[in-house]
């Protein structure tokens, strides 16, 4: 802008073609200056979104914090009664580390992939069971919870590759009339090596296993445990059945059919595996933990 | 001061409407206005930055928290 310093008129025209004159310096700051507004806008934007995302990152943190001072406000309004230390409890949790299954480090048991036949020989605590005299196998009858189970050894060049637990029940009842039901039919039909470990496994069925309903406990206490602690399973075998058929109906045709159904999850270092097979009204369950080395082959089994 | 018109590009010296010779730019109010935005998109840039450290931060805190709370995870009632 131009202006007179005598009359203190401003300069706005151009006096012989009466346009609006342009000052190029004022033109320039401008610019300058809007170019800096925008700069502000995206420092602002970000600034925000930074704060909204740190917000989120310290939410279960300030959470805890509100607990925490709930807490202290609820203490300090009547001092609660100090409850004794349950040795009871501190026994069962330290033998639980004992005990050879729970709690140890390992990729199956107390052994990693790759350990020695002999040194799992050697450190395994539970019953061994002779049930093949070969180099690949080892055997030992071991607890899930009350059901008496096999742990079964996997080696490959006298190395472990594998591992799993393999649970058998009795004879069921009520089958055959959820045959004549003509219930659905879900999941694949039971392989014939379920059939194998069933004449290895025969004399340890477990003897509690021995209707349909412990079979469902059995294989959603086994399900739930395992998807609590990886997350949902990364395959099934019915892949978008899983959702729309019932619990009921998944156990009764697995049972009653004869048929197989398997969930796998991966984790850094093995592949997991959980099978569900009914054989002649006989209930299979088999948790596999593979090396991931070895998963590949023994998926093509 | 001379005045160039960029329409018909003619040049002038004097007032339009006393004839004087004495007249002077006045870019004041555009200083004022560029220095109150440039401290302003300092101060907002300055923010940012702050933000932006107090996020890292906090991502440092939550990723120490998530693996504390995996690996102290309870282990299942079978070996893994």
């Amino acid at each position: 802008m131009y202006q007179c310093q005598k009359c203190k008129k401003q300069v706005l025209t151009c006096p012989a073609c009466k346009y609006r004159i342009k000052d190029p310096k004022a033109t320039l700051i401008n610019q300058v200056a809007g170019v800096l507004v925008f700069l502000t806008i995206i420092f602002v934007s970000l600034e925000i979104k930074v704060k909204e995302e740190t917000e989120i990152a310290m939410k279960p943190f300030r959470q805890a914090q509100e607990e925490t001072e709930k807490k202290e406000k609820v203490k300090e309004a009547g001092p609660p009664k100090q409850a004794k230390p349950d040795s009871n409890a501190a026994k069962k949790k330290s033998n639980n580390k004992k005990s050879g299954s729970a709690g140890k480090e390992g990729d199956f048991r107390a052994g990693t992939w790759g350990t020695l036949r002999s040194e799992i020989l050697e450190n395994e605590k539970a019953q061994k069971l002779e049930v093949r005299n070969d180099p690949y196998n080892l055997d030992y009858l071991t607890k899930i919870g009350n059901f008496e189970v096999v742990a079964h050894y996997m080696f490959a060049q006298n190395r472990l590759t594998g591992g799993c637990y393999i649970l058998t029940g009795q004879n069921l009842d009520g089958l055959e009339e959820i045959r004549n039901n003509n219930k659905i039919k879900v999941g694949e039909a039971c392989p014939s090596w379920v059939k194998l470990d069933f004449s290895y496994y025969q004399n340890y069925s477990s003897p509690i296993l021995n209707s349909i309903a412990a079979a469902d406990q059995f294989f959603y206490e086994m399900y739930i445990s395992l998807a609590s602690q990886m997350g949902p399973p990364e395959s099934t075998a019915l892949e978008e059945l899983e959702n729309s058929i019932t619990r009921n109906e998944k156990i009764e045709s697995v049972l009653a059919y004869d048929r197989i159904l398997v969930y796998s999850w991966t984790t850094q270092r093995s592949k997991i595996n959980f099978y569900f097979a009914c054989l002649d009204s006989r209930p299979y369950f088999r948790l596999e933990y593979l090396s991931l080395k070895n998963a590949e082959k023994e998926d093509n089994r | 001061m001379k005045i160039v018109c960029d329409h018909c590009k003619n040049e002038f010296e004097a007032c339009p409407s006393c004839g004087s010779g004495d007249i002077e730019r006045k870019i004041n109010f555009n200083i004022i206005f560029l220095v109150v935005v440039f401290l302003s998109c300092i101060f907002s840039a300055y923010r940012w930055y702050s933000a932006l450290d107090s996020y890292e931060r906090a991502q440092r805190l939550r990723r120490a928290y998530l693996k504390e709370k995996i690996e102290s995870r309870p282990t299942l009632p079978f070996a893994k």
